[in-house]
Formats: structure tokens, C-alpha cells, sequence
């Protein structure tokens, strides 16, 4: 794999995940009914993820929800803005003030991983924010990711308009554009989640370690019941894991010695080598946590890790 | 200052693509009993009972009753049912075309009840529909 891997931090453009808009005084109301966080504490300037799920508790999206003040910024996983704009516009009562804008033109979103990123904006914002958004000039914003906190990474904001003044004030600081391969090396080595492939109609947020998404007493929302069940017997069906592999695995549902697995996601990692993301069943990782399935070249070792991988 | 600047963005529909029906509903002799009670209680004009729905709930959709003066809203359709003015918005004529509205009058688990033949499922509180 390549050593032409610029070093420093990369930027990717992720235009695929879905910007909205929400304005109005029931705007907070209407997510809290509708997803799994408690948002209504929230005051300006905090970032909370929160998933929005069907009446069976499956995933239609995960949502990153900055609170600005007077409106709310909605950011998806990839591919799934209609899903989640169907879903607002029927969720609307004839009583509620809500008005919600499509902003996947009029905002980029960037994320910065890597060794120095944070560097980077600490030197934008002057201190590091621990937590919530940060204002970088007039027309741009930063925050950590929807994923777990974690150092060197990243999500930036900002208005269209902005977008080459802000990547030639990334490039001034060494962040190099970041092409798929190296996104799908980052993502998938820090376990974080792409919709249509881990953020799809199957899955529960509880499989997806997602606890920190869901509130489990501010009251019902839809899918509420499904969760609460889950939560209060302590028992998952499946639950999301890291893979290492010998080759190259094959997607989707495989049946192995541990089990069903499905694999979601997998790259050639330039350090460790082919990985994955899969869901297990618990059993899987009790045991020795090594299983194998059948590849398109042929037989692929594989051993479940904790996410994320070893940095 | 919004953070789309100067005109950024398309605003979405939001509840505008509606399936309207018109509703006909059903309200049980002591469901009837026990509004009209209610609305003699309440003080002001031409006092309607606003049946509506909201998303939320375990199972997708909460019922919503509120007595309050008749909206003047074109969106609204306006009934008499056994003598009860109610109104139900045409975005909720579908899910609310053919309920009963019925009363316990029991110590636990009682009120006001709605029977939908439009919900698929419930949720074990019986709060939510979908």
C-alpha cells in the first residue's frame, strides 16, 4: 500500500451526508419526539448526536444536531437526507412552528483527521474546545465528529461561499485533501459508522455502541419500547466489532463457525493490513474471536478487535 | 444571523403533502357525556374540541384533545358528532377518518380511549399508535 500517503492531516469533503436546517420555537420539541437523544437541555453551542429510528427501533439515520442558537443544524450519515426530510415533514403537526431548510448546497461539510488536526484548529479557534461548536471567522464552524471524542479529528462547517478561502487556510497549515481510500482507512480503523452501510433499516443503535445517542428516561419517542426492552434485559442480538483479515472479506452476511457475521465495511489499511467492520453475535467475541469465511480469492482468516484499532 | 447567510438553502415542505380524507367519526354515550362536561367547564366562544395527532410516541404517532375556541384555519374540517363540535386538520383526516372516541370512567387506566382502525400497532402504555 501506498507510501505516497501525504503525511499530516487530510481533509474530506463528505457532501454525501445530508445538511439541514430547523428554525422555529418547536424545532427542539419535534426532534425530541421524533429521536433518541434528550436535546432538550441543549443551549447554544452544544453538539449531541442522536438517531432517528423507526417504530421497530431499526436505524433510518444518525444525526449530529448543533444547537445554534436560533436554529439547529441537522448533519446525517451518508445518503440518507430523504429518509430523514420524509421523515420531518410527516412528523410536523398542523400546531407545530417548525420550518426546516435544505442546506446541502449552501453548506460543506469537511472533516480533519489525523496527527495534528488538532493543532490545526486550535490555532483557527485559539483554544481547543473541550466539547459543543466552535466559531472559526464569520462563515465557518467546527466540531468534533459524531463519533466518539477522540484527538485529531474534526467536523467543519462552513458556507459555500467560504469553501476555497477555508481549504487554502488548511492547506496554509499542512492538512492535504484526503482521497476514498484514506477515508475509508480512517473510518473504518476508528469504527466510525457510514450510512448504507453500518446506518441502515436492520439495525438498533444498541448494536452500534450508539448508548451515548439514546436517552433512556426522557420520556416515549418513537421506537422507544424496542430500546428500553434491550436495555433493561442487557441483551443484544448482535453488536458492532473490528476485524482483521488475512485478504480481502467478503460483504455481507456470512455464515461461520462463530456464527452469523455481517460484514459492512472493509479496506486495505496501509498499516494493518485488511480490516473490517462487522456485526457479531456476543457469543462470537466470548470466545476465541477468530473465525473464517469465504472469500472471492479463496479462504480469509478473521479475528475480532475492539474498536477502534490500535492508532 | 441564521448560518446560511444571505439567502442560503431551499426551504423543504414541512406537513404540506397531505393525503386528505373527509373524517367521519364515532363517540361513544359516555365519551359524550364527559365532553360536553368538559366543554361547559371551559370559559369562551364558540369552544370546538380539536382532535389531532402528533408524531412521537413509542409507536411513531400520539393522539393530541384540546378544547379551544374554533380555528379559523381553511385547513380545518369541522364536525358535529351526538352534539360535540370537533375539528380534526386535514393533515390528520386520514389517521383520524373512522376512530371512536370512547370514556373509562375507572380509577386506573381510565379516560378518554381511542379506538383507530387505521393504527397497525400500539404501544404497551396505549398512549401511541402508528
Amino acid at each position: 500500500m501506498g507510501d505516497s500517503r501525504p503525511t499530516g492531516p487530510l481533509w474530506f469533503e463528505r457532501a454525501s451526508c445530508s445538511r439541514t436546517v430547523l428554525s422555529g420555537a418547536d424545532a427542539v420539541d419535534l426532534l425530541q419526539r421524533i429521536t433518541t437523544n434528550d436535546l432538550e437541555e441543549m443551549s447554544a453551542t452544544d453538539v449531541r448526536n442522536t438517531c432517528l429510528i423507526d417504530a421497530n427501533g431499526r436505524m433510518l439515520d444518525l444525526l449530529s444536531v448543533w444547537h445554534l442558537g436560533t436554529e439547529l443544524l441537522l448533519m446525517g450519515s451518508e445518503n440518507q437526507g430523504e429518509v430523514l426530510r420524509a421523515h420531518l415533514a410527516d412528523a410536523v403537526s398542523w400546531k407545530d412552528d417548525v420550518q426546516a431548510m435544505d442546506a446541502d448546497e449552501a453548506l460543506v461539510l469537511l472533516t480533519l483527521v489525523g496527527e495534528g488536526a488538532d493543532d490545526v484548529v486550535c490555532h483557527f479557534v485559539g483554544e481547543l474546545p473541550e466539547s459543543g461548536h466552535w466559531r472559526m471567522g464569520d462563515a465557518c464552524w467546527c466540531a468534533q465528529p459524531m463519533h466518539d471524542g477522540e484527538a485529531d479529528a474534526w467536523d467543519i462547517v462552513c458556507q459555500a461561499g467560504s469553501r476555497e478561502g477555508v481549504l487554502a487556510l488548511l492547506a496554509r497549515h499542512g492538512v492535504s485533501e484526503g482521497d476514498e481510500q484514506a477515508w475509508q482507512e480512517e473510518r473504518v480503523a476508528r469504527g466510525w459508522l457510514e450510512g448504507g452501510r453500518e446506518v441502515d433499516g436492520t439495525v438498533i443503535p444498541l448494536e452500534l455502541d450508539l448508548w451515548d445517542s439514546v436517552s433512556f428516561d426522557k420520556g416515549c419517542f418513537t421506537g422507544q419500547e424496542i430500546l428500553a426492552r434491550m436495555e433493561s434485559r442487557g441483551k443484544l442480538a448482535r453488536t458492532l466489532v473490528g476485524l482483521t483479515c488475512s485478504a480481502e472479506p467478503p460483504l455481507g452476511r456470512q455464515h461461520t463457525e462463530a456464527g452469523s457475521v455481517v460484514v459492512t465495511s472493509s479496506v486495505e489499511h496501509s498499516r494493518l493490513g485488511w480490516i473490517a467492520l462487522a456485526l457479531v453475535r456476543p457469543s462470537s467475541i466470548e470466545g476465541d474471536g477468530k473465525f473464517s469465511m469465504q472469500g472471492d480469492a479463496g479462504q480469509v482468516e478473521a479475528e475480532i478487535r475492539d474498536l477502534p484499532f490500535p492508532g | 444571523m441564521s448560518i446560511l447567510g444571505d439567502g442560503g438553502g431551499i426551504s423543504l415542505p414541512m406537513g404540506d403533502d397531505v393525503q386528505m380524507v373527509e373524517v367521519t367519526l364515532t363517540i361513544t354515550d359516555a365519551a359524550a357525556e364527559r365532553l360536553r362536561a368538559v366543554l361547559s367547564e371551559e370559559v369562551g366562544d364558540d369552544l370546538v374540541l380539536i382532535i389531532s395527532t402528533l408524531s412521537g410516541g413509542c409507536s411513531g404517532h400520539l393522539y393530541d384533545m384540546q378544547v379551544a375556541e374554533r380555528p379559523d384555519d381553511s385547513g380545518f374540517q369541522h364536525l358535529d358528532v351526538e352534539g360535540i363540535p370537533i375539528s380534526v386538520h386535514n393533515r390528520d383526516s386520514w389517521r383520524l377518518n373512522g376512530i371512536e372516541v370512547n370514556y373509562l370512567d375507572t380509577l386506573m387506566g381510565g379516560g378518554f380511549k381511542i379506538e383507530n382502525p387505521n393504527a397497525d400497532r400500539g404501544c404497551g402504555c396505549g398512549k401511541s399508535f402508528g
